[in-house]
């Protein structure tokens, strides 16, 4: 009964701890799926314009008119219920022969991909009927639709609320070539004839979740090549320190040679030295070396690091002898002893140091950023750190490139967790 | 190069062993011996635009190929520096106006000033790119700050919203009445907490006001004039209706549609549609002091291409600074950016400008904009008149007599020697070397004087195979730890200006002046607090976290992997999310104000009483789970006999955790601890990342004190001294500590 009481007090705390440890995680997800916003805040929709404040629409662009030929478009504010004072509509005045345009733009600058619908409401008045909606890029590439396609029988002298699922634009139009599908103006353009439409509150509607975020900073953007990086770079410098740890953490635990002790001082003393120390003279070393924006310059500093040492010659020191020694009788060399008895012996050991030095290639930040100079060369963070110093707080795509930056080791770790811990309890007689 | 580089080094088996790898891939191949490749750096434009203006100019010159390099705004200027001082810097860059002078004094630009007249009618901004009366750069690209409003604010307010305030009391009024609509609504943001926008932000106050930094000759500081007084007076005024927050805060509180008006730059037409495509804005030129006086003053900044003194391409390298400033070029900048404004003068008869007649309000306030003084020692004052405002802002200083102590400070920098004199790399090296050699020789006495011991009798061929296991770790410490430890150790002694790489011995200089620095012993002080403020929460979470995973609780790989996640995660990841959450509206805040708890004012990262604690708490989160990890471990190896004979005993679990658990884990909570020690003293990318130190220096570690002083400052020689500083300090830490662990093992 005690024994249970405990158990139920254990996982209740566990539990508040583990909500309070994944919640800043969880953020991050959920938000790099959002089509736009912030961690916390959604926006539903982007209002283009109810011509309620000033000349400009609501998003602070101009609203204009353009025509050619024997045309005319004339803007008109209307004031409108519910409060005439404040409520205001937007009445179109056009005219337009034939071979001439006649047509009514707003400027929106939005990436299209995030919304599922643009909404307006709209009645017609004095023959004006029908128009078509078009969505223009920044070099005059346009989709069109034509509004009767959603409104049988054209517009009616009633406010009717027009829905239009941006499925039904062929996107693919605008901005070829480039991710996003920008459009930077709204147009109506108005059929042959004369007439007076009236519009109001014009809307993009959001998307609910999206994995834009993903695509945008993976594919098209350069996160695919700092993932590559980042992976080639950790498993190359987590190989190279598997073997070459354990080799001098086996010579450190086995063998006698001069200045060992002082050998030894020298391992624990270089990991208490703050890497920043180092940092001018080892940018100045790598540059005579000609690293500089290599792979070599992120690797070979890397590939024995003091703490792997440490540990592995902390856990060969308490290996049984015995297994050695016989091969030893039996007749195997040095090379064979740690080939054949003692790497596969230090397994756990191999687990433990393999994880840590993964996680810590993948993450490090410092001495990449120093080190690398194009998008070629980045690895995840350094990437990260730049793009959120060049994108200011665009929360959405920011938390996509930390989820991709945070996904792998995380993915490493849930995969490997029984060795790390086996290996440490196996080596926790460590020190 | 590379082997008269690694003879110098004197390091033969480095050579030998770094030689294998150093081969393949370490450089391009030229694509023709007649082809020109410049490296161009930049900061402003973006990766996609500038690679088709680059590529356009390929095609226009052919046997020129552009190397390009994008940087950001936040660690470009570290590269730059950094990359000067390896000798590795590029032909042409982009500086900000701020630092031209201070690169041209030290000599590393190349003088333009004869190319460069013939132009200089065509293009504006040239005071930021001269220094004593000669050109070091060509203008591109002008910045200024306006004022943004949210419209729909300024009309629930009462206010007209097509109308932004003009003069300094309707700006007040403006704030005032907006502040009154609500606790979640502030009138201005105000930009503390970072190196810029504070003094850009507030200077234009002085300037309107006819105030002035420095007189004509840069022999006086005139901030403690009554005109700036009272600019000063008045920006502090505003505080009763401000968000006093880092520039970001205020930018996306403002998107969020929460704040007034704010001081701004151009950034904002992109970044807020992106924040909230809802929001309704409106732009004005920045309020002078009254409708009959004063001016509308701003800060002019702005871009300029330099070239740096090691081109080996000059004419290349003009041509391409020449192709890049020309209208068609800086327009389609202008277009993708929306807001910067050319520098060139004939960009306003532009077809772009008539057809976006909203965004000739820059080139309004360019006209009225003012640059600081090219001062070389700029830098060090715009952090003073920083800090100044930070003070009268943050901490209801007296700005009178705040301006007049900033004032006395900036006069002792006009007067302030530069550092002269040069040792040779040559020198350096050579004592290098001498120091190597002579670290292994004492090694070799002292050995020979304790005389021969088990060792001694080792074989040849026993020395060579244990050499061999060794190798690895002798080349990589030997290059990558030993050398450079005594390069920096050499530099330590030194005076030695990073930029201009300009040298001088001054002995133990460097430490005493550290040492009676206060602002090193308050570093010193903070580092203290981190530590000693988060080892042992971190080591009493994790080690409670351990002991209930090991009560056999269900699912306990699912709470294992939980709670260690934050540990997987970068640092830099951690950073970014959490100084949203710390933000005013964030998720900290919200949950306060859910239990109905004060919330700090101003927010964590800008509170000098909470910020640090905001950043160890952090640092706890995500810590605690690699330590819980490891203590999970060493319970496992507890014999579970001991636990059954105190049961026996009649131990109930309380006792138990006292009696067995806590002594059986000694060793793995010392190991722990010495491991955490290390750590909390190293403690620098989440500063980096999160307050740069900030705010008043409240969140300034010794590594980042380091940082700053090398490389914000150039002075690398005592930022090599804090580093040995710091590194004794933590030898110190970790001796006493392996001491505790022989006693252990002993005992």
């Amino acid at each position: 009964m005690r024994g249970r009481l405990i158990v139920a007090g254990a996982v209740a705390a566990l539990t508040v701890m583990l909500v309070l440890t994944l919640t800043p995680l969880v953020l991050m997800f959920t938000t790099s799926l959002k089509p736009t916003g912030t961690l916390f805040q959604r926006a539903q929709q982007v209002l283009v314009a109810d011509f309620e404040t000033g000349a400009l629409n609501s998003i602070g662009g101009p609203i204009e008119a353009e025509v050619m030929g024997d045309a005319s478009v004339e803007k008109e504010f209307l004031p409108a219920e519910p409060v005439p004072g404040q409520n205001r509509v937007m009445a179109i005045h056009y005219r337009r022969q034939e071979g001439g345009a006649a047509r009514w733009l707003t400027r929106i600058a939005q990436d299209m991909r995030k919304f599922a619908f643009l909404e307006f409401r709209v009645k017609g008045q004095v023959g004006g009927e029908s128009f078509t909606v078009d969505l223009v890029d920044l070099k005059g590439r346009q989709t069109s639709l034509p509004i009767t396609q959603f409104l049988r029988g054209g517009l009616t002298t009633d406010w009717e609320t027009v829905r239009i699922p941006m499925k039904a634009f062929n996107l693919s139009l605008l901005s070829p070539g480039l991710p996003e599908r920008q459009a930077e103006d709204l147009v109506l353009s108005f059929d042959e004839g004369a007439g007076t439409v009236v519009i109001d509150e014009i809307r993009f509607l959001f998307r609910d979740w999206t994995l834009n975020n993903y695509w945008d900073v993976l594919i098209s953007g350069p996160f695919g090549r700092y993932a590559v990086n980042s992976l080639g770079i950790a498993l190359v410098v987590t190989f190279g320190n598997l073997l070459f740890s354990t080799m001098v953490g086996y010579a450190f635990a086995r063998r006698e040679f001069p200045f060992k002790k002082l050998a030894f001082f020298m391992i624990i003393g270089s990991i208490a030295i703050p890497p920043q120390v180092l940092m001018v003279p080892v940018f100045i070393l790598l540059k005579h070396l000609g690293w500089l924006n290599t792979y070599w310059a992120l690797i070979v500093p890397n590939l024995v690091a003091p703490f792997n040492i440490f540990l592995m010659r902390q856990y060969i020191s308490k290996l049984p002898m015995a297994v050695e020694e016989a091969a030893r009788i039996d007749g195997a060399s040095e090379f064979q002893i740690f080939t054949r008895v003692i790497i596969p012996l230090a397994q756990p050991a191999l687990a433990v140091a393999g994880i840590n030095t993964f996680m810590g290639s993948w993450n490090t930040f410092l001495y990449p950023f120093l080190l690398t100079n194009t998008v070629e060369m980045r690895t995840l963070p350094v990437g990260l750190a730049l793009y959120k110093s060049l994108h200011g707080v665009d929360w959405v795509h920011l938390m996509a490139g930390s989820a991709i930056t945070a996904l792998p080791v995380i993915v490493v770790f849930l995969c490997f967790q029984r060795y790390i811990i086996e290996g440490l309890t196996r080596g926790s007689t460590v020190g | 190069m590379k082997r008269i580089a690694l003879k110098r080094w004197g390091l033969g088996v480095v050579a030998l062993g770094l030689s294998l790898l150093a081969a393949p891939g370490a450089r391009l191949p030229a694509a023709s011996a007649d082809e020109v490749t410049l490296d161009f750096w930049e900061l402003s434009v973006g990766e996609e635009l500038m690679r088709s203006l680059l590529d356009k100019f390929e095609r226009q010159n052919p046997g020129i190929r552009i190397r390009f390099q994008q940087l950001s705004w936040d660690y470009g200027l570290d590269k730059i520096i950094t990359a000067i001082a390896a000798g590795n810097a590029p032909d042409v860059a982009e500086l900000g106006t701020d630092w031209v002078a201070q690169f041209s004094s030290t000599g590393v630009l190349k003088d333009l000033t004869e190319p460069l007249t013939p132009v200089k009618d065509q293009f504006l901004l040239w005071d930021p790119a001269t220094y004593q009366g000669r050109l070091y750069g060509v203008p591109w690209l002008a910045g200024t700050r306006i004022l943004f409003y949210n419209r729909a604010l300024f009309a629930r307010a009462g206010l007209n919203p097509d109308q932004p305030p003009s003069t300094w009391e309707d700006l007040r009024r403006a704030a005032k009445a907006v502040k009154a609509l609500g606790p979640e609504f502030y009138g201005i943001g105000l930009h503390v907490g970072e190196a810029y926008a504070p003094w850009q932000e507030f200077l234009p106050f002085l300037w309107g006001n006819g105030g002035e930094i420095l007189d004509k000759e840069w022999s006086r500081c005139l901030l403690d004039r009554p005109a700036a007084v009272e600019a000063l007076k008045f920006y502090q005024s505003l505080k009763a209706y401000a968000l006093v927050e880092r520039q970001p805060q205020v930018n996306q509180l403002f998107a969020e549609g929460k704040v007034g008006i704010q001081l701004s730059g151009s950034w904002n037409f992109s970044l807020i549609p992106r924040m909230n495509p809802t929001l309704n804005f409106g732009v004005g030129i920045l309020p002078k002091p009254a409708s009959d006086r004063g001016t509308p003053a701003s800060f002019a900044g702005g871009e300029i291409l330099v070239m740096l003194k090691a081109s080996r391409h000059p004419e290349e390298a003009l041509k391409l600074m020449l192709f890049l400033v020309q209208e068609e070029q800086a327009i389609s900048i202008v277009e993708a950016q929306r807001n910067i404004t050319p520098t060139v003068k004939s960009a306003i008869h532009h077809p772009y400008y008539r057809a976006h007649p909203e965004q000739r309000l820059f080139f309004e306030q360019v006209r009225t904009a003012v640059a600081p003084p090219a001062h070389p020692e700029w830098v060090k004052m715009q952090e003073r008149i920083t800090r100044v405002v930070e003070e009268v802002i943050l901490s209801n200083r007296d700005p009178e007599e705040a301006l007049k102590e900033v004032t006395a400070s900036i006069n002792r920098l006009l007067v302030a020697p530069q550092v002269k004199g040069r040792l040779s790399d040559a020198a350096v090296f050579a004592t290098l070397l001498a120091l190597l050699a002579g670290l292994g020789i004492g090694a070799w006495i002292l050995r020979r004087r304790k005389g021969p011991q088990g060792t001694a009798r080792l074989s040849l061929s026993s020395i060579g195979v244990s050499l061999t296991f060794l190798s690895p770790w002798l080349i990589t410490f030997l290059a990558f730890s030993l050398t450079p430890l005594l390069h920096s150790l050499v530099l330590s002694f030194c005076r030695y200006n990073l930029l201009s790489s300009k040298m001088a011995f001054a002995g133990l200089g460097n430490f005493w002046e550290v040492l009676k620095d206060p602002d090193f012993l308050r570093a010193l002080w903070h580092t203290v607090l981190f530590a000693g403020g988060t080892i042992p929460p971190t080591m009493v979470l994790a080690l409670f976290a351990a002991v209930l995973i090991n009560v056999k609780v269900p699912f306990k790989q699912l709470y294992q992997a939980g709670l260690f996640l934050p540990v997987a995660t970068s640092v830099i990841v951690i950073a970014t999310i959490f100084t949203y959450l710390y933000s005013p509206g964030g998720l900290v805040n919200r949950l306060l104000q859910t239990l109905h708890l004060p919330v700090p004012s101003p927010s964590w990262l800008l509170n000098t009483k909470w910020a640090l604690p905001a950043i160890m708490m952090m640092n706890v989160w995500a810590s605690f789970g690699y330590y819980m990890v490891l203590f999970l471990a060493g319970l496992q190896t507890i014999p579970i006999e001991l636990y059954e004979a105190a049961s026996m005993d009649g131990a109930n679990e309380w006792q138990k955790f006292w009696a067995i658990t806590l002594p059986q884990l000694k060793p793995i909570i010392l190991l722990a601890t010495v491991i955490n020690t290390i750590h909390a003293f190293q403690v620098f990318p989440e500063i980096f990342a999160m307050t740069q130190g900030g705010p008043l220096g409240a969140t300034t570690t010794v590594v980042w004190y380091l940082y700053e002083t090398g490389f914000h400052r150039f002075d690398m020689g005592r930022a090599a001294a804090v580093g040995y500083i710091l590194f004794l300090i933590t030898m110190c830490f970790s001796w006493a500590q392996m001491r505790l662990f022989k006693m252990e093992e002993q005992g």
